[in-house]
């Protein structure tokens, strides 16, 4: 029962990277560059939700889905005052880019609401004991939002014509045009699944620690190894990277201690990396 | 209740704002006489944000009401300030800055022990006089050169004031859940010490990273020991997330805590049923005292709120005032270890007392060569390593307010 305690420990943790992760994945199969501002997406995503929460007296689902609007917003502007522009540069030049970015939402977010934490109001329980089996009930509205969110994004991405544009583009970006895809409209779409999935990610993140400048930054490091190692470019891959982490980095701590079951983590994904160099769910093209 | 280091932006950008007015007129002063040269690397942003603020405006404050008072020993101060995004690295480049660039002779306000153990090297090696608020041993171990002044209690009275906690209140199996930083280790060993002394046993000690966002492992671990009290050395956000994933888990072991981890503001966001009952230790500044009121005035005038919110400003005070005493005892000084040990001769026990720069100033004038400067923080009385002692209050947290319990002074 330890050893399942902490296998759910660990697939907390993955599900908390996995919205990250999943983040930095669709920017890169489309945008073709890595997104460092990611995290900061979500702590706007968090703080917008403590903001309705303050204005609508503690309504979190209104908060989610103020959260979901306010942010995709913030990812549209992004794209197209800064992003759109540097499409035809090299991916690095975007990427330094959202670097950039990322300092300057963190900014603005510290000269208004301060550096103290905050917090996201929710309900908070004890654990269901099931015969030393711990589930502890905002997990499981955080493991339930999360497949909810995964359900709207892949929804998207294979149920609907825009999402086929998507993957389309994703695919191979010359032959979509010459099919007559515009990429302006796929990346409205892109970018705007970018803040929703940014703002349920931030949302959770901010209900199970507090909500400070800092929190998604924090994560930045862990989501991009999720994202790399599930393929980068492939969503699906980075959810499922992120959830193996979680659980190999947990249930690594009886072995290597608490202090470096980071860095366990890391390891693995070094390993993964030198035997699959695409990633564990990556294409071999996508590497090139 | 007001939390400690509670500020407003528009208290932020009031201290940037008056940074620089003050950097503009010393401009001036400084063609008419001496300027000396303060550096004031402090915890604007980061972990302990909420103090930073508070600390530096007091700094700021202070030298203007020294200025404006004809300055110390024919000096005029000059505030040079920056964050240290309470952290080692932009604290250590910040405090190079100063020394290297504003060529500093003195720097103040520094908070943590991880900023202070980046910044002592630099500054020993820049004969720069260093004031700070942290605990961690280390830090003595590294005052080779007797510039280094500890305002707070070392990690081993901390130790000694967690052992008498959990004596005092009958427990028999604590755990430690500890930060993974030089002083909540230094408090844990320390506590860890004193415990194996009285008992003969050991306690279980969980070490965790910062800036997780699960720590439910790392608590599994420590409810395996059935523990009845749980000693937490750790800061605001991750005792605010240990705190809350704790009684998610079911514990029900009593939690013990710094002041500056469970603060009103964690108690806000968790609501009183989940921090009933928690013990919270603190350094309690010197209240009663006449440097106090005279520090909640220039409090007031700074931040627009009461000393009370913040007592590393009450500390910042404390520093303020012994750098003016040291240059008015020996207006000659040019080195740090000049400043150093004029700072010794203005605090020491045998001295005439005094509470303030003014009255200080009046006994210099009057033929004292020796001074016993009673701070706002506490007794200012420093020993060779530089540390001074300092007193505890306990309280309990009762319907979500801190309920006073009981005083511990650090015996060795």
């Amino acid at each position: 029962m330890f050893y399942a305690n902490l296998a759910m420990s660990g697939l907390v943790q993955g599900l908390l990277l996995a919205t990250l992760a999943l983040s930095v994945s669709l920017c890169f199969s489309v945008a073709k560059f890595t997104n460092a501002a990611t995290g900061d997406f979500m702590t706007v995503g968090a703080y917008v939700v403590v903001a309705i929460q303050a204005v609508t007296g503690g309504s979190l689902m209104l908060g989610v889905l103020g959260s979901c609007i306010v942010t995709a917003l913030i990812s549209l502007l992004a794209y197209w005052l800064l992003f759109r522009h540097l499409a035809h540069v090299s991916p690095i030049m975007s990427l330094v880019a959202s670097v950039g970015l990322a300092l300057f939402l963190r900014s603005v977010l510290s000269l208004f609401a301060g550096h103290e934490q905050y917090a996201i109001d929710y309900p908070i329980a004890r654990a269901i004991n099931f015969h030393g089996f711990l589930i502890v009930p905002i997990d499981l509205w955080v493991a339930l939002a999360s497949v909810a969110l995964l359900a709207l994004v892949f929804a998207v991405l294979y149920l609907t014509p825009i999402g086929l544009q998507v993957r389309a583009l994703a695919d191979n970006r010359d032959l979509a045009r010459a099919a007559g895809i515009r990429s302006r409209g796929v990346m409205i779409v892109l970018w705007s699944l970018i803040g929703i999935v940014s703002a349920v990610g931030g949302t959770i993140i901010g209900i199970k620690t507090v909500v400070i400048p800092d929190i998604g930054w924090n994560l930045l490091l862990p989501g991009f190894a999720a994202a790399i190692l599930g393929g980068l470019g492939n969503p699906l891959g980075a959810v499922i990277a992120a959830i193996l982490l979680g659980i190999c980095q947990e249930l690594s701590t009886p072995m290597v201690g608490f202090v470096y079951k980071t860095i366990f983590s890391f390891a693995v994904l070094i390993a993964v990396l030198i035997w699959k160099p695409e990633g564990l769910f990556g294409r071999v093209e996508q590497v090139r | 209740m007001k939390n400690q280091g509670d500020v407003s932006r528009r208290a932020v950008l009031a201290g940037i704002g008056s940074t620089a007015l003050l950097t503009g007129l010393s401009g001036r002063a400084q063609a008419a006489g001496n300027v000396f040269r303060i550096g004031a690397p402090n915890t604007i942003t980061g972990a302990a944000g909420v103090f930073g603020t508070g600390v530096q405006n007091t700094i700021i404050e202070m030298a203007k009401r020294l200025n404006a008072a004809g300055g110390a020993g024919g000096h005029t101060f000059e505030v040079f300030a920056e964050d240290t995004q309470t952290l080692p690295e932009p604290a250590l480049l910040a405090a190079r800055k100063l020394i290297e660039v504003n060529e500093v002779k003195a720097l103040l306000g520094v908070y943590s022990s991880p900023e202070a153990l980046a910044i002592i090297p630099a500054s020993n090696a820049a004969d720069v006089v260093l004031m700070h608020t942290g605990a961690a041993p280390k830090l003595a171990a590294d005052n080779t050169e007797g510039l280094g002044f500890q305002f707070y209690p070392s990690s081993q009275s901390i130790g000694f004031v967690l052992n008498q906690i959990v004596t005092k209140e009958g427990y028999e199996r604590p755990v430690t859940l500890t930060l993974t930083n030089d002083a909540s280790i230094g408090n844990s060993t320390s506590f860890h010490k004193y415990w194996a002394e009285q008992t003969g046993s050991e306690p279980e000690d969980i070490r965790y990273q910062p800036n997780q966002p699960n720590y439910r492992s790392e608590l599994q671990q420590a409810l395996l020991a059935n523990p009845d009290v749980i000693i937490l050395n750790g800061y605001e956000p991750d005792a605010t997330i240990i705190m809350k994933q704790l009684y998610e888990l079911g514990n029900t072991a009593r939690v013990i805590a710094p002041e500056f981890a469970v603060t009103t503001r964690l108690i806000e966001a968790l609501g009183p049923e989940l921090v009933e009952d928690t013990i919270v230790y603190r350094f309690v500044p010197n209240s009663d005292s006449a440097a106090y009121t005279l520090f909640d005035e220039v409090y007031q005038a700074a931040m627009d709120a009461p000393g009370s919110a913040n007592t590393y400003a009450a500390i910042a005070y404390d520093e303020m005032n012994l750098v003016a005493l040291a240059l008015e005892l020996d207006p000659a000084i040019s080195t740090g270890a000049e400043l150093a040990d004029a700072i010794h001769k203005v605090c020491g026990p045998d001295g005439e007392p005094c509470n303030s720069f003014a009255e200080g100033k009046e006994l210099i004038a009057g033929g004292a060569t020796v001074l016993n400067y009673l701070g706002a923080s506490g007794p200012c009385d420093f020993d060779d390593q530089g540390r001074t002692p300092g007193n505890f209050g306990v309280s309990e947290v009762k319907s979500g307010e801190y309920v006073f319990a009981y005083g511990i002074v650090f015996e060795d």
